[in-house]
């Protein structure tokens, strides 16, 4: 490790707040990087030379230091690290030296170990952050060599079963003032997060949970074992459940949680990612109310998608064109089609969500009958419109928002 | 999955901005007693929510132990109740307007539930600890009992192994300076340590024992 100015300076501020003595602190060149007077910052450092040159603590008499400008009486004592000499440290403490400089100088050693620790965690906390990010949003077979690699290099196994779900929550969750007035706003943000990951963790108390944070969204890879007594439907509808309420007890209900699937194995997660992304996406697109949406659910609405945008323009062009024309800005009978559709074509249920007679709801439906020439109530009809109402719904989904998820589908 | 112990506090009422029951579960979260973990839930003051969710804390931490907390006004120390009714009959409306009336809890479930913590063994220690400590004979009849009842009626009905009751916490000296300085109060550090003591000394022993631990109010 290397002993670079920023953090002598660092130790030297933090240790002359403690005792009043003049600290410098030297590099392996004998070099002062570091210093209670910064005038002396540039000058090779006498004593330090001896320290470097011996390995042992160096003493300056009084009489010593008066044969020399700028050198009080003090000691000068090597920075281990490791086993290595990585610096001097010198103190100006007169006839305390011996004593005060041990304390000073393990001190420094102590301050030194501390900081590299913290930079190796954050080292490992990245990489295994990157890892993650990697495998939700990569294919395998794009990168397999870097792929296994970090599988051995974090432990995990190749083979293990996962259940994928993500949850939407709020960009704003971690805005807000940093409380520790030391940190900056990265650091208050970093730290916002990795503490929202633990209370997670620690609540959902799951075994070898891993929980990804991407902007917005928080992925849980939930490790499933085919031993497992319960089947694979009990153990999604059980960690489902368990997931809503940590959510709503930890965020407010300010969440959607999207259900990708189980990844047979890991070089499958990224698939059920996207499917779990998918479900969130068309969820808010074509039930917005419900916060839980499973991609097996939608996946008649995922297959409608992946047809190319000027095909499903034109289609509901041709078939709502003369609907919406009517409808105007915030017309009625595209939601009384949206509200039947999500009702299961129920009259009864239909009418009580829209707050209508169940007479007011057949004339609507059949004046949309005559204007479309499709009838809601006819099975293939209803296909054909419920098609063609849910490409208008993504349209205005991506109209409105400003964000671009279209390539995630 | 580790063994967990619930603890629950409820959110603040009315115009309040904070509830020592919440702020104390909160802060025995993630604590460590053996091989136990404590687990928190945040219960709604709400006639038709608090059951469901004590429910769901249920089914989501598995706890074999569970202890319910509330705040009541105007005792003087840690109260340690007994027995739960199927009654709720609201003084006042709870947090969502509601103001239930001689209302049975659960029209299937038993007249009464008593505690199922060693609630002696508890006073006890609370006291040994230096912190004022009783056992109370009524949980009232809003939201907490509410709540005890729900709790130990899901318990018995779906014949699970957990034990569970609920303890009393008074003002805390903050909340009696601003809303009544004639209110008893106690800090919420006492607080906080009595309902660890109570779930360690549950968690230590299964029985209660017959001693006479004072005045039962």
């Amino acid at each position: 490790m290397e002993l670079n100015s920023e953090l002598a300076q660092y130790i030297v501020d933090y240790t002359a707040k403690i005792v009043d003595y003049t600290i410098n602190i030297m590099n392996p060149e004998a070099i002062i990087i570091a210093s209670t007077d910064p005038g002396r910052i540039g000058e090779i450092h006498r004593g330090a030379k001896k320290v470097l040159l011996t390995g042992n603590p160096y003493i300056i008499s009084e009489k010593e230091a008066q044969k020399y400008p700028n050198v009080v009486p003090g000691i000068s004592l090597p920075i281990h690290f490791q086993n290595s000499i990585i610096g001097v440290v010198g103190i100006g403490a007169g006839e305390q030296a011996v004593t005060i400089g041990r304390i000073i100088q393990s001190n420094t050693e102590l301050l030194i170990e501390q900081f590299h620790l913290r930079e190796s965690m954050n080292a490992e906390e990245q990489v295994r952050n990157e890892f993650l990010t990697h495998l939700l949003s990569e294919p395998w077979y794009e990168n397999e060599f870097y792929f296994n690699h970090q599988i051995e290099l974090h432990h995990f196994e190749k083979e293990q079963s996962y259940l994928v779900v993500s949850a939407e929550v709020p960009a704003e969750l971690f805005i807000g003032k940093a409380l520790n007035r030391y940190d900056s706003e990265i650091v208050h943000y970093e730290r916002s997060i990795s503490r929202l990951l633990e209370v997670l963790e620690h609540r959902l108390n799951y075994i070898n949970i891993t929980i990804v944070y991407l902007p917005n969204m928080l992925t849980f890879l939930v490790p499933y074992g085919t031993k497992q007594q319960e089947n694979s439907e009990t153990f999604v509808r059980t960690f489902i459940s368990n997931l809503d309420f940590v959510l709503t007890q930890t965020l407010e209900n300010d969440y959607y949680i999207g259900v990708g699937g189980i990844a047979r194995n890991m070089t499958k997660i990224h698939i059920q990612y996207k499917h779990a992304i998918s479900a969130i996406k068309i969820s808010k697109i074509s039930n917005p109310e419900n916060r839980i949406c499973s991609f097996a659910d939608v996946y008649f609405e995922y297959q409608l998608l992946s047809i190319p945008k000027e095909k499903q323009q034109h289609y509901y062009n041709k078939l709502l064109g003369e609907l919406i024309r009517e409808d105007g800005e915030n017309g009625i009978w595209l939601s009384t089609l949206e509200a039947f559709f999500r009702n299961n074509q129920s009259i009864g249920k239909t009418a009580e969500e829209l707050f209508i007679h169940r007479n007011t709801l057949l004339f609507r439906l059949n004046r949309i009958k005559q204007i479309t020439g499709l009838h809601p109530q006819n099975f293939k009809d209803a296909i054909t419109l419920y098609v063609a109402l849910t490409f208008w719904k993504l349209r205005n989904f991506e109209n409105d928002s400003s964000e671009n998820t279209s390539e995630n589908m | 999955m580790s063994r967990n112990i619930l603890i629950t506090g409820y959110e603040p009422f009315g115009e309040d901005s904070f509830n020592p029951s919440l702020a104390l579960a909160e802060s025995l979260s993630e604590c460590q007693y053996k091989d136990f973990t404590f687990q928190y839930a945040k219960i709604p003051v709400n006639r038709q929510k608090c059951i469901p969710t004590i429910e769901k804390a249920i089914r989501c931490y598995h706890p074999e132990i569970v202890i319910c907390t509330g705040l009541a006004y105007g005792r003087a120390g840690i109260s340690v109740e007994r027995v739960a009714i199927n009654v709720a009959d609201f003084p006042f409306p709870d947090n969502a307007g509601y103001v239930a009336l001689n209302e049975t809890i659960q029209p299937d479930g038993a007249p009464a539930y008593f505690a199922t913590l060693p609630i002696r063994r508890i006073t006890q220690a609370i006291r040994d600890a230096g912190i004022p400590a009783y056992v109370s004979n009524s949980a009232g009849t809003y939201c907490c009992n509410l709540l005890m009842y729900g709790t130990l009626h899901y318990i018995a009905a779906n014949h699970l192994n957990i034990r569970a009751g609920m303890i009393h916490v008074p003002y805390t000296p903050e909340m009696a300076v601003t809303k009544d300085f004639q209110m008893p109060s106690m800090a919420l550090n006492n607080m906080i340590e009595a309902v660890k003591i109570a779930a360690i000394t549950t968690a230590e022993h299964e029985d209660d024992v017959s001693m006479v631990c004072g005045f039962a109010q």
